[in-house]
């Protein structure tokens, strides 16, 4: 793999950069693989990575209908973060910010995590109690996690409705430092070059049409560029998890909606951390590039159009200009949606699937972006020991069944 | 506003034009002061005054000038107006000249003219596309971010709130048409006059388009006369109404359209303020006719950017519409026909045409030939190259193009303005929106629509239509009186040919916006980076404020010859809403403050008011939390308010609990359903506390449930609940109980409910005048009873939430303020005083009430909370009853609820955790938390209520507790510390 | 913002409705002998179709009615509308479409 570093980058800039190699491949489909994943997002493509890098696959596929980190990969609204309700879930969401952490330097591509931190806002006595089992469950959960005053609150959000006649006053927030933002598709092309230079084959534009299954194993995948065979499919398709489930001849307890993402026209930053108000349904950034970047609530109808409602986004912004005032007079430059895949508890299903040889990574809903890293390690870890790992044993589909239900509805952030 | 006037230059024309030199006014821009007419936009001011530079590039500060005349201007943003007014990152191309506008660039400092951050341009070899990935990673993004952050955004966040107003506007009509040029114009007529409902929405603030602008005879008059008929005849019509200074902003599913109408931004902030600043409309359209025209693109050579270099058409729409020129010697290049109109019309104003350059072998239409009629050298099969001038245009070169080599020779020509035409793109955004597709017209080269999904048809321009007589023939029902011109063909031409390695590596703009140049386009496609997402997300091209207006159809096609592709096979990304950015104001309208969910005020408001009521949000109802007297703070009122409750009498207004009727011969069984415990068996009169459950097994809400006849009951809800209770009653029924004879009435805002809670309840009732005999052996705890109370019907519930003796009375709400004064006049000499809702959750936990949302969440079930027997004995199918036999319900180690007696005098903090046995401190794991308590004035300790795994075999255990502050000791005891037999409710 | 019409009131914006689950689900009872899978089955697993599917939307925000609506999830297109308690296949048959 090329180095990038500010010595190559001056270097190709005297050459007017015409040294620089392609950041992968575009191979054609062999017909056998060692393992398929299907989905070339984010979560598909850190699984066929970890599945090269920690567990010696030479022989990986990764099939996209699409292009690669063209689903919610590319249009969340990129805010990392671990403030977890169950120890379940907190081990799994810190696992993957720490992977977060170290990813620039170990794919050697600037993901561009700011850990400004993850301010969530409280507006009532009620607010303040069910929060303060949020922070002290963290600190349970070994999460950095702290209280805010609501003067700390207007230091770090310069503008923001400090008025105690506001709707939702704000009596205090809690803050994790750790969290942030990350530029998403850095994410996917720094998994996409890292994975390609292990020898991971990176299909797009192919999608996956059917799977060839017998006496409940896999043992093959039918695409539209050919028919591969192998032993071994994950499959992390996020909103398409229910098509493929379907030809694989199984359920799953997923819907697949809309939900939207918008920003704003750039402008000089004035805020850093991510801000969050339940009770507004709404939660903002701004980006490197100056954009607010905002969201909110889903849609509340299945869907598979890559586009927002009008009356779920007019929502939103009143709840940020609600909160913001000032941003009133800003405007709004560009509105989107992906298509998320929303489960009964707001906590993913990573495991095993009817199919044998076949294992799922979904159910992400809304939050899927900062699960990147630790969905595609533990689905990869799943792959290769068909079992899962410590941290996705209790992520599995078995939990709807047993009622074990790892309900994370309050942290999943804005509700649903 | 400072200084005297100035005028450095005058590039005003002295032809007619459509601004008013009657109507001098004055502006500033970056501090200065200049002059300008009504009827001028910003931008057209500023070129006559001559200011070249209005803004720096986004990322090298490079200087740049008004480059358009329209909503696709990539260059001449600016700040309009002063604080609280202030409006960041306006195009001046749109803005509207008002006296004593004051206007600011972005992005530079300390103004664009003088920006001090101009040596950013240097770096241009290392901040290629997408540099960013490959570097910054040592010592982390962490620590590089806050200076990349200094140098992000254009225009600077307003500091104060908005003062302005804005509205949503809610429309029906039968056709939508979206912008009035020439072929809206003639759309609207013909749909006016066959009666139909037309709406006719124009973004400019004049009807005509192009029209405004085009030196043209339609019918033996001019342009502009012709759409002045239109439009009269237009207004004529009742059925026609136009809306100008507004954009069709979005196009959703089913024809539904969004509008942005800017009534006021063309005036002084102050002039009236009393109407809304913008409209934000919603409308439902029969049919949308999408004639939004096409925008101009600019041609692709070296340092095409700068200060001088404009659209052709923009020349000409400056000169016939304002009556400016941005300079006096002007070039003009072209791979079409159209650029000629600019030449044509510049030579008429005056302007001296330099020279074209047409990459055409041999142009041989008619407007080419008028051109060359008039002397003025046609430079065909020659592209411009490059260009010199640091802070503005000074000379162009050109050279010969054959066989797409260039040839190394260059003439250059001195000249302060370049018009450049590189074809037209057909606005096809709301198409898009709609769901269209698009496909690639090679005979135009550009994208036009191809498949409708939705009630809509793009005419004219946008549908690739350009020639006014071809946009004649395909809309208007009668042909016009129009010349017919000859033209030739566009040629495709998207960069410089690369044979020449100084061009090669030379700087060619692509995205003016966002500092995109052909070499980073090439660097995206020699990374691999060749889908239009991956490559505009690396390069950024097409995600400035104008969303690639001009730039997008360029980087497409240059993409293309990067990686040997026609631009169809390329393709395009989707275009979003909006068309034009919205004020997020306007979008917010009126949802925002009180309106934005709005609180719900109770029966006695005022009265409460009155008395000192502290109010909170409790669900959405806007209750008194507790009513401060004189010289008390909050938790001294609570105290009295409690004391007051348990040795005298208490009222408290609580009308928002949940209230639902439901009637009818299925009743009894309907509720069966609905609850984990009984409700068939349950005697007339009677009333009984029950839980809720959703089909997951988990506890949804509480109340209490009454017969009232055999065939009616009143069932009580958390307040926050009784909306979606009922509704889900509703649901139900229609949907899988539908023979049930049974009707469902939410009474919950209808009925007034007023509580006394005390040992005096029933003497402050009896003072009154009443027909119900309220003696203990009459009227036991949870009974109903119906009857008189001061002439009033009313139902009066013995129930108790506060562990004392207590009576509901329930009454139409519109009794319910009279008949609370009544009884707080009658309750005087019993101590009667009112206690507000935190009060009242001090007695409920001391009593060991649970409180829905708070004690539970969206685990509980029945067994967690003591109700695990009857619900699993209960013989009927209801609701959640057999999520309650899944593996984990049946758990022996579930966290249930139990009391927590803290160690120490302060009460525990509800949200502490629970450590598991042999844990002493943070991380470890949860045994179970904390869920409310309080100070306990009654029992003289704290009390508490919490979960616990494994809760009902741990009595008597002292147990660890972590709150932020750190741990706490506590023992476990049974959920009710005050008066456990329950004599007090009882009696 | 899709126009959906109600069989009721006729059509309404589609803020004036909410969407319910699927249509045609059947609540498999005595809950004594549904074993947990098929609980499950009931209660979590959906066909979550990219495609035509069919729902229950109710008209929350106007008459309150609950009615079965046939809508494409990837263009929302609405097909066919029909009461509660009316099959498909006679909705089909009929002319209730939005």
């Amino acid at each position: 793999m090329q180095k990038y570093s500010t010595l190559s980058l001056v270097r190709n800039a005297l050459t007017h950069h015409n040294g620089w190699e392609k950041a992968w491949r575009s191979p054609d489909l062999k017909s056998e693989y060692d393992a398929v994943v299907v989905g070339g997002g984010g979560h598909g493509l850190a699984t066929a990575y970890y599945l090269a890098k920690e567990h010696g696959y030479k022989n990986i596929a990764v099939i996209e209908a699409g292009w690669l980190g063209g689903g919610n990969t590319g249009r969340n609204t990129t805010i990392v973060r671990s403030n977890y309700l169950f120890p379940q879930s907190a081990e799994f969401y810190d696992f993957s910010l720490k992977l977060f952490e170290n990813m620039s330097r170990e794919l050697d591509f600037n993901v561009m995590l700011r850990q400004a931190g993850l301010l969530t806002l409280l507006h009532s006595r009620h607010d303040l109690e069910v929060m303060r089992r949020s922070i002290n469950a963290m600190h349970m959960n070994g999460i950095d996690s702290d209280w805010v005053t609501p003067n700390e609150v207007a230091d770090m959000a310069p503008g923001i409705n400090m008025s105690d006649d506001a709707r939702y006053p704000i009596v205090g927030g809690i803050l994790q430092k750790r969290g942030g933002v990350a530029r998403h598709d850095g994410v996917a092309w720094g998994f996409a070059r890292a994975g390609d230079s292990l020898g991971v084959d990176i299909i797009q534009m192919c999608a996956v049409t059917g799977f060839d299954i017998e006496n409940g194993e896999v043992v093959g995948v039918q695409t539209a560029k050919g028919h591969i065979k192998t032993k071994k499919v994950a499959i992390a398709v996020a909103g398409h998890s229910g098509v493929l489930a379907d030809m694989a001849g199984f359920r799953l307890p997923v819907s697949s909606m809309a939900l939207q993402a918008c920003v704003s026209e750039p402008l000089k930053p004035i805020f850093d951390a991510a801000i969050m108000s339940p009770s507004l349904g709404m939660y903002i950034s701004q980006s490197d590039k100056g954009e607010l970047v905002m969201g909110g609530a889903l849609d509340a109808y299945p869907s598979y159009a890559q586009r927002g409602n009008i009356n779920t986004l007019e929502h939103i912004i009143a709840g940020i200009v609600e909160l913001f005032p000032n941003f009133s007079r800003i405007k709004l430059m560009r509105q989107w949606a992906g298509i998320v895949d929303i489960v009964h508890d707001s906590t993913p299903i990573i495991g095993l699937t009817p199919v044998k040889g076949m294992y799922i990574n979904c159910g992400f809903g809304t939050g899927g972006f900062k699960a990147t890293p630790a969905g595609g390690w533990t689905l990869a870890y799943t792959l290769a020991n068909d079992r899962p790992h410590k941290m996705n044993e209790d992520l599995s589909l078995k939990r709807f069944e047993t009622g074990a239900f790892i309900d994370e509805m309050g942290a999943a952030g804005i509700a649903h | 506003m400072a200084r005297k006037i100035e005028h450095i230059y005058n590039l005003r024309l002295d032809v007619a034009s459509q601004v008013n030199l009657d109507k001098p006014i004055s502006f500033s821009f970056d501090g200065r002061v200049y002059s300008g007419y009504e009827g001028d936009s910003l931008a057209s001011a500023l070129i006559a005054n001559g200011v070249r530079i209005v803004g720096r590039s986004f990322k090298y500060h490079r200087p740049r000038g008004i480059m358009s005349a329209g909503v696709e201007e990539a260059n001449a943003i600016v700040q309009i107006g002063e604080e609280p007014y202030r409006q960041p990152n306006m195009l001046a191309t749109k803005v509207e000249l008002y006296d004593g506008l004051v206007a600011r660039s972005v992005n530079a400092w300390p103004n664009a003219a003088f920006d001090l951050f101009a040596p950013l341009g240097f770096a241009k070899p290392f901040f290629v596309a997408g540099f960013y990935y490959k570097v910054f990673k040592w010592p982390s993004w962490q620590f590089w971010s806050p200076m990349v952050r200094r140098l992000a955004g254009l225009g600077t966040v307003p500091k104060q709130p908005d003062p302005d107003d804005y509205d949503y506007h809610h429309a029906h009509t039968e056709i939508l048409i979206a912008g009035a040029g020439v072929a809206g114009l003639l759309a609207a007529l013909k749909h006016g006059k066959s009666g139909r409902k037309v709406l006719l929405v124009e973004q400019d603030k004049d009807l005509g388009g192009a029209l405004l602008f085009e030196k043209c005879e339609i019918d033996g008059m001019s342009a502009l006369d012709k759409v002045a008929e239109m439009e009269a005849a237009l207004e004529a019509m009742d059925n026609v109404t136009i809306v100008k200074r507004a954009t069709v902003t979005g196009y959703y599913d089913d024809n539904f359209i969004t509008i942005s109408e800017r009534l006021r931004n063309h005036l002084p902030p102050h002039v009236d303020a009393h109407i809304p600043r913008e409209r934000f409309w919603h409308l439902r359209a029969g049919q949308v006719i999408v004639a939004t025209g096409a925008i101009e693109r600019p041609l692709v050579f070296a340092n095409n950017d700068r200060p001088g270099i404009m659209l052709a058409s923009a020349l000409r729409q400056y000169a016939n519409r304002f009556g400016v020129t941005a300079g006096k010697r002007i070039f003009i290049a072209t791979n079409n026909d159209d650029a000629y109109r600019t030449a044509l019309d510049m030579h008429a104003v005056g302007a001296h045409i330099v020279g074209i350059a047409d990459v055409r072998p041999n142009p041989q239409g008619d407007l080419v030939n008028a051109v060359r009629a008039l002397g003025i050298t046609v430079y065909d099969g020659h592209a411009v190259v490059n260009t010199s001038g640091a802070r503005g245009l000074k000379s162009i070169s050109i050279s010969k193009i054959e066989n797409n080599v260039l040839d190394e020779r260059q003439r250059a020509f001195n000249c302060d303005v370049l018009g450049t035409s590189g074809g037209w793109s057909p606005v096809v955004h709301l198409h898009s929106q709609s769901g269209g597709k698009l496909r690639f017209n090679e005979e135009v080269q550009a994208f036009v629509p191809r498949e409708y999904v939705q009630q809509n048809v793009c005419i004219g321009a946008a549908n690739g239509v350009f020639e006014l007589v071809d946009i004649y023939s395909e809309v208007s029902e009668k042909a016009a009186r129009l010349q017919k011109l000859k033209t030739e063909p566009i040629q495709a031409f998207w960069d410089l040919p690369k044979n020449i390695k100084k061009i090669k590596n030379s700087k060619r703009w692509v995205d003016l916006l966002h500092d995109v140049t052909a070499s980073d386009v090439a660097l995206a496609a020699r990374e691999n980076y060749i889908s239009v997402e991956h490559f505009k997300r690396y390069t950024t091209t097409g995600m400035a404020m104008d969303q690639g207006k001009t730039s997008n159809v360029n980087a497409l096609a240059i993409l293309g010859q990067e990686t040997d592709r026609k631009i169809q096979q390329v393709g395009t990304t989707k275009f979003r809403p909006p068309y034009s950015p919205v004020s997020m104001g306007a979008m917010a309208a009126r949802s925002t403050g009180a309106l934005f969910s709005p609180l719900r005020n109770l029966p006695m408001h005022v009265w409460h008011v009155e008395n000192g009521a502290k109010f909170e949000d409790y669900g959405g109802w806007n209750r008194p939390a507790y009513y401060a007297r004189s010289g008390e703070n909050e938790e001294q009122a609570i105290e009295r308010e409690i004391h007051n409750v348990r040795h005298h009498v208490g009222i408290l207004d609580y009308s928002p609990l949940g209230k639902v009727m439901v009637q009818g011969p299925d009743a009894a069984a309907f509720l069966d359903y609905f609850y984990c415990n009984n409700v068939s068996n349950l005697k007339l009169n009677r009333a009984r506390y029950g839980l809720m459950l959703n089909e997951d097994g988990n506890v949804i809400d509480d109340g209490v449930f009454t017969r009232l006849a055999d065939d009616e009951f009143m069932a009580t809800t958390t307040s926050g609940g009784a909306a979606r209770f009922a509704a889900s009653m509703e649901e139900w029924r229609q949907c899988e109980w539908p023979h049930m004879d049974v009707v469902i009435t939410n009474i919950t805002t209808g009925w007034g409910c007023i509580s006394l809670q005390g040992p005096k309840a029933r003497d402050v009732l009896l003072k009154l005048d009443i027909d119900i005999d309220l003696s203990g052996e009459e009227f036991s705890h949870m009974s109903m009873r119906s009857g008189k109370l001061a002439g009033v019907d009313v139902k009066i519930l013995r129930t108790s939430f506060t562990g004392e003796l207590g009576f509901e009375i329930y009454m139409p709400r519109s009794y319910a303020n009279a008949m609370w004064e009544l009884i707080v006049n009658a309750g005087q000499e019993f101590k009667l005083a009112p206690f507000g809702l935190e009060a009242l959750m001090v007695m409920r936990t001391e009593k060991g009430f649970i409180h829905i949302g708070v004690d539970t969440d969206s685990s509980t079930i029945p067994d967690d909370v003591g109700f695990g027997a009857p619900a699993r004995k209960k013989v009927v199918d209801y609701i959640g009853k057999r999520s309650l036999f899944r593996p984990a319900s049946l758990r022996s180690d579930r966290e249930v609820l139990v009391g927590l007696k803290a160690v120490g005098d302060a009460p525990l903090r509800a949200g502490s955790i629970i450590l598991a046995k042999g844990h002493k401190k943070a991380p470890a794991p949860m045994d179970g938390r904390v869920t409310s308590s309080y100070s306990s004035p009654t029992m003289g300790h704290p009390v508490a209520l919490g979960v616990l795994k494994n809760g009902q075999s741990r009595m008597g255990e002292i147990i660890k507790i972590y709150d932020l502050d750190g741990v706490r000791e506590a023992e476990v005891v049974a959920p009710c510390f005050y008066d456990p037999e329950g004599k007090r409710l009882n009696g | 913002m899709m126009n959906i019409k109600c069989p009721y009131c006729g059509n309404r914006s589609e803020a004036e409705y909410s969407f319910g689950g699927p249509a045609h689900l059947v609540r498999p009872i005595p809950a004594a002998e549904v074993s947990d899978e098929e609980w499950v089955d009931y209660l979590f697993m959906l066909d979550n179709v990219k495609g035509v599917s069919a729902e229950r939307w109710c008209h929350s925000h106007g008459c309150g009615q609950w009615f079965n609506m046939l809508r494409n999830t990837v263009t929302h297109e609405i097909l066919t509308i029909y009461k509660m308690g009316e099959s498909l296949e006679s909705a089909k048959g009929g002319e209730n479409g939005a």
